[in-house]
């Protein structure tokens, strides 16, 4: 294994996130007297360094590298894009915890420090481009993730909740790993590109089918989809409100990017006999996430079983992958449910402070005459986890039930939006407390950080949902690198399953006669079905037929076709150039 | 009021769940194999048999922790 120097230069975010968190370690165990307030602000400013290197990372390094470390580890747009994701949802929890945990009678140092390695695993994770760098960074997540949940270890609700937690992740590590011996067993190869390439016979393709089943259970449990959601309600339940946010968010977002990751890279071939099983677990999530939901009063259970709900939901666009709008729409959906959702949770940290439980709904009874920002912020929140425009749940939802149709499930399209309006209900529960009852709810405590991390979730919520373009171009401005890796420059054979963009597109265009543009991989750009051939130079070549037009929409497929890396290639020009 | 299981009763039931997780599946899925085949549905009852058996082994071992913190 070839390691240049600067292939260091691009694990520079984990490697400052892993200092930070040490550091926290050493200054808590030096400083037992320091304030959990200012070791919580040392841990946030760590994060927003850890972005800043990140960006930096992202910027400075060199265009078109290849996985680096012998192919363990990329940094492709799409890594990236997720790992801002991960970042931001970790300085939330962060902003969350800080009055929480100063409250509480449990030492803050750890706490963070806790939470900044599982951010750790996370970020490493969605770079992971091997079985076993994606294994191991998982274990990282999770373990850390284990001791978070039981950080209250006075409280048998949290004690209870680490245990159920540890031991059915345990096993769920255990039969993902199961999973991923089946398929190295099979092929010989853990790379996801190699294992694009695996051909098996008739019998290996079954047990193939076995390994990869093993695989997307293990990676089901993680996002808590039926019927690997037992361990949810009670683990969101017991752990201390703001890791529950975080458990609802953070994981599941690195979980879902490896599983883009995974299943979009390693196994399209495979995706007849997985697409089925996942199609019948979105149903079943949706169906089961939604009607759990309503018979709660318990507000963390119901939000745990509306977070269910919300991973059927993304897996409408683990469905659609071969179509613009399944990857594009998991991206979205998951930066809108980020903020939404952790902003839900972020109101019941505001009415649980210091003593005072939002553990029901009547607790938040009266909320609108008591605050009324704090009320419309909480049904800014509803209104988006149900789906209502304009907000980001609308956004991110269109996408994923429009993936979902154009990937041939328009049963599971029509099931999702019946299980958004029985959704409403559940929601608008908390919303008829707030503004129509006229009993007394818990008391409202509010902090600083707090406010900032619900100031950021409404702006989130309602930024994308009133202006998604906008946001988007933002994103696109954010994400300054441009990489290819998840198309490996030894590839050279094996093309890309069809990236299907829906027309008429007419802004880009690439030029025909150009010795770059890959002939081997015409596809007809009538059907809006482009082709993507990795090279040697692991560069993306790709040619039209007939008009020797590309052809993407502009502003949206835009950001697909950067994100995805199209646009460096130096062919792609604008229609009017 | 039920008693609460022993803890023999307990370790035995927690030394069964790691081997519920392998024999659960594979016995799922050899039984949808058969059927399958015996149906002519092909491989998709076999991957429906390892996943109810993988459901199983979690539903169980979900209940013997439940039963254990209690």
């Amino acid at each position: 294994m070839r390691v240049e120097a600067s292939d260091w230069l691009l694990l520079a975010p984990e490697l400052a996130l892993t200092a930070s968190g040490l550091l926290l370690l050493a200054l808590a165990t030096l400083f037992p007297k320091a304030k959990e307030e200012f070791l919580g602000f040392l841990s946030f400013l760590s994060v927003v360094f850890t972005a800043i290197v990140l960006t930096i990372v992202a910027a400075a390094a060199p265009r078109g590298k290849g996985p680096i470390f012998g192919g363990m580890f990329v940094l492709d747009n799409f890594a990236l894009f997720f790992k801002y994701l991960i970042l931001l949802s970790v300085g939330l929890t962060i902003l969350a915890s800080i009055q929480y945990v100063g409250a509480a009678a449990y030492p803050g140092g750890e706490y963070y420090a806790l939470l900044l390695f599982t951010g750790v695993g996370m970020l490493f994770m969605v770079s992971g481009s091997n079985l076993i760098s994606i294994y191991v960074s998982l274990e990282l997540m999770a373990l850390a993730s284990y001791v978070l949940a039981g950080y209250f270890k006075e409280e048998p609700r949290s004690m209870e909740a680490a245990l159920k937690y540890f031991v059915l992740g345990a096993f769920s590590s255990g039969v993902l790993l199961y999973g991923l011996s089946l398929v190295y067993g099979i092929s010989g190869r853990m790379g996801l590109t190699d294992l694009a390439q695996m051909t098996t016979t008739a019998d290996d393709r079954q047990l193939a089918g076995l390994g990869i089943l093993l695989v997307l259970a293990g990676l089901l449990f993680k996002i808590a989809a039926v019927p690997f959601h037992v361990w949810t309600p009670d683990v969101y339940e017991g752990s201390p409100t703001p890791i529950a946010a975080f458990f609802s968010v953070g994981p599941k977002v690195a979980a879902y990017a490896i599983l883009a990751r995974i299943f979009y890279v390693a196994f399209p071939k495979f995706q007849a006999d997985w697409g089925l099983v996942v199609a019948i677990v979105a149903a079943a999530t949706l169906i089961w996430g939604n009607l759990a939901a309503l018979l709660q009063t318990n507000v963390k259970r119901m939000l745990a079983y509306s977070s269910i709900a919300h991973a059927g939901y993304a897996l409408l666009g683990v469905l659609g992958f071969r179509t613009a709008y399944g990857l594009w729409g998991v991206m979205v959906y998951l930066l809108a449910y980020t903020f939404m959702n952790f902003g839900a949770f972020a109101l019941v940290i505001f009415l649980e402070t210091k003593g005072y439980a939002a553990e029901t709904v009547s607790d938040f009874n009266g909320l609108a005459r008591r605050n009324m920002p704090a009320a419309v912020t909480m049904l800014l929140f509803l209104l988006s986890l149900a789906g209502i425009p304009p907000t980001a749940g609308f956004i991110g939802k269109y996408y994923l039930f429009t993936a979902a149709m154009k990937a041939g499930y328009a049963w599971l399209a029509v099931l999702a939006v019946l299980a958004s309006a029985v959704s409403l209900f559940y929601y608008f529960r908390i919303a008829a407390a707030m503004f129509f009852s006229e009993a007394a709810g818990a008391r409202l405590q509010t902090s600083y950080a707090l406010t900032a991390a619900v100031v950021v979730c409404a702006a989130g919520t309602l930024l994308i949902g009133v202006a998604p373009e906008g946001v988007l171009a933002v994103l696109k401005n954010c994400i300054p690198g441009g990489y290819l890796n998840d198309l490996p420059a030894d590839s050279t054979s094996r093309p890309l399953p069809p990236f299907h963009c829906p027309s008429p597109f007419p802004l880009l265009t690439c030029r025909s006669g150009d010795p770059r543009v890959d002939s081997s991989s015409l596809r007809s750009s009538n059907d809006s079905r482009i082709r993507f051939a990795p090279q040697n130079d692991s560069r993306v070549r790709f040619a039209p037929q007939n008009d020797s037009r590309i052809r993407f929409a502009p502003r949206m497929k835009e950001s697909v076709a950067q994100l995805l890396g199209i646009t460096q290639c130096p062919n792609l020009l604008p229609a009017s150039a | 009021m039920p008693q609460p299981p022993s803890r023999f009763r307990l370790i035995g039931e927690a030394s069964t769940a790691g081997l519920l997780f392998v024999l659960s599946p594979l016995a799922g899925y050899f039984l949808g194999k058969w059927l399958g085949e015996m149906l002519g549905l092909g491989r998709i009852l076999a991957y429906a048999g390892a996943l109810l058996g993988l459901v199983s082994a979690f539903v169980n071992l979900f209940r013997l922790v439940g039963r254990a913190t209690r």
